[in-house]
């Protein structure tokens, strides 16, 4: 047993290999959060939290090339459970979604706060989905590992979550134009 | 709305910088035991928490409904010198860190010392007021817009009206930010301070008494306010308070709302203060301040004992207890 968890960790202690691994993925996996919760604050949360339950779980990852997916899978599984919390939220700041960018003109900031008020219109799982495949560029197998779900299910979501995108944006547009 | 703009609107959501306490705080969690000490979690504000939440974190861990940042805490005074605190050894080093204490029976693993940084000594600012708790005898400052609500008697284990109707806690607020309802409750931002000798009498039925002091804090905490739903809460010990290690826990509520915490005792009594957080003070700067300022003065309060419903949960022999690593300061 000793053995085969020195070759896990590369000859490195545990603890070791653990900081090694959560250093070299802290950065991304930060980026992934604020973008699914769209919280810096709640990203920073969700991150430490997740780290947290990786290190519990240290045990069950047998390949340390293995760590991105099965991080990204217990991270993705802590921004869903805070997710859900946190729709229950009713106010939402979004003075960030709205300012304008040097250079930007005003139909940009409109367009971003649509976008924005649409995605909040997805259920967690919807978002999720919609981050990992259109931010994080990952294939619809690799979000099926990172969401526990069958690839069925993910596109699924993803037709389901770019349709109601559509139509929310849709709505929106038809909205200001009366 | 095409894929190119969805693609740039989540690229924007994304930022730039990796908080340089996150870094710290992940990388400190290896020195934490296997099994963290669930913590305070989230909070929710039942009879039950009440009345334990009044036992252990006689501040207000009642009031708020609803996380601790690293790094240097505020400087009260520019001129200030930086003076050898009370306890062992003080380091520079900002890096809070957690570590397991063992109990008899339980293992618990390697973990590197805390450290705790020196810090100036309290001082007020001078835009800030000075205010002298008429029961609680310590001197803080306040920012001089804001209003203070005094305790007219000490907390008292069994506290009958607590939250907003309670009279055993300072309340430092800013006015603007009253609440608007019958009780005229502190709002967003509000720090409140209570202290208590709940700690420091023989608990349980146990041999061993353990009494209060940075160290065993955390044990009791865990004890008697067992984490709801084991969200774990971030702990760390970089602050001093007039000298005295604290704990500065951060713990996010329901709804997304956070509350920080500081925990530290003086002279057999346990002190503690809290403070609303929003996403606009995310390192706690404000309670970092008020915990600066703060100098403990003369306090005697007369003592109690944790007795009746809580004895049985605090059996220092009770297996299912001794089973949990739980977190101390090791000087």
């Amino acid at each position: 047993l000793i053995e085969r968890k020195l070759a896990v960790t590369g000859g490195m202690s545990r603890e070791a290999a653990f900081a090694s691994l959560a250093d070299k993925h802290l950065a991304s996996s930060y980026r992934l959060a604020a973008v699914i919760l769209g919280d810096p604050v709640d990203a920073q949360d969700a991150v430490h939290d997740a780290f947290v339950a990786a290190w519990r779980a240290w045990h069950s990852l047998r390949d340390p090339d293995r760590f991105e997916a099965w991080f990204g899978k217990i991270l993705v599984n802590t921004c869903r459970n805070r997710l859900k919390r946190v729709r229950r939220r009713n106010v939402v700041d979004i003075s960030h979604e709205i300012s304008r960018s040097p250079g930007d003109d005003l139909a940009g900031a409109v367009d971003r706060r649509a976008i924005s008020d649409a995605f909040a219109v997805l259920t967690p799982d919807q978002q999720i989905v919609v981050v990992l495949r259109f931010y994080a560029d990952l294939t619809i197998d690799e979000i099926a590992v990172r969401v526990g779900a069958p690839a069925g299910t993910v596109k699924s979501r993803l037709h389901a979550a770019t349709g109601r995108l559509r139509l929310e944006l849709t709505t929106d547009a038809e909205g200001i134009t009366q | 709305m095409n894929e190119t703009e969805l693609r740039r609107w989540l690229g924007e959501r994304a930022p730039e910088q990796l908080p340089i306490d996150l870094r710290a705080g992940v990388l400190a969690i290896p020195g934490r035991a296997p099994r963290v000490w669930p913590t305070l979690g989230s909070w929710r504000i039942t009879t039950a928490t009440i009345a334990i939440g009044l036992a252990v974190v006689v501040a207000g861990t009642l009031l708020l409904r609803g996380s601790a940042q690293i790094g240097p805490g505020p400087s009260p005074s520019a001129s200030a010198s930086v003076n050898p605190t009370k306890t062992s050894t003080p380091s520079l080093s900002p890096t809070p860190l957690i570590v397991a204490i063992s109990s008899p029976g339980v293992t618990a693993e390697a973990t590197p010392p805390v450290t705790f940084p020196a810090l100036p000594p309290p001082a007020i600012p001078i835009d800030w007021t000075a205010f002298v708790s008429p029961i609680y005898g310590y001197t803080a400052g306040h920012p001089s817009g804001w209003s203070v609500r005094s305790a007219t008697h000490a907390a008292f284990l069994g506290e009958p009206s607590l939250g907003p109707t309670s009279t055993a806690f300072d309340y430092f607020y800013d006015p603007a930010k009253l609440v608007p309802d019958q009780y005229h409750f502190p709002g967003p931002g509000a720090i409140i301070v209570g202290a208590g000798q709940l700690l420091s009498g023989p608990i349980g039925n146990g041999p061993a008494t353990v009494p209060p002091s940075a160290q065993t804090l955390p044990y009791w905490w865990h004890i008697l306010e067992p984490c709801p739903n084991d969200v774990p809460s971030t702990t760390e010990y970089d602050v001093m308070v007039d000298g005295e290690p604290a704990w500065l826990i951060r713990c996010t509520l329901e709804f997304g709302s956070k509350l920080a915490y500081a925990g530290f005792v003086h002279d057999g009594k346990f002190w503690g203060a809290v403070a609303s957080v929003d996403a606009h003070d995310p390192s706690y700067a404000r309670l970092r301040e008020f915990l600066a300022t703060f100098t403990f003065g003369d306090y005697r309060a007369s003592s109690h004992s944790l007795t009746g419903p809580f004895a049985g949960s605090c059996d220092m022999r009770d297996q299912s207890v001794r089973a949990k690593p739980r977190l101390a300061y090791r000087p």
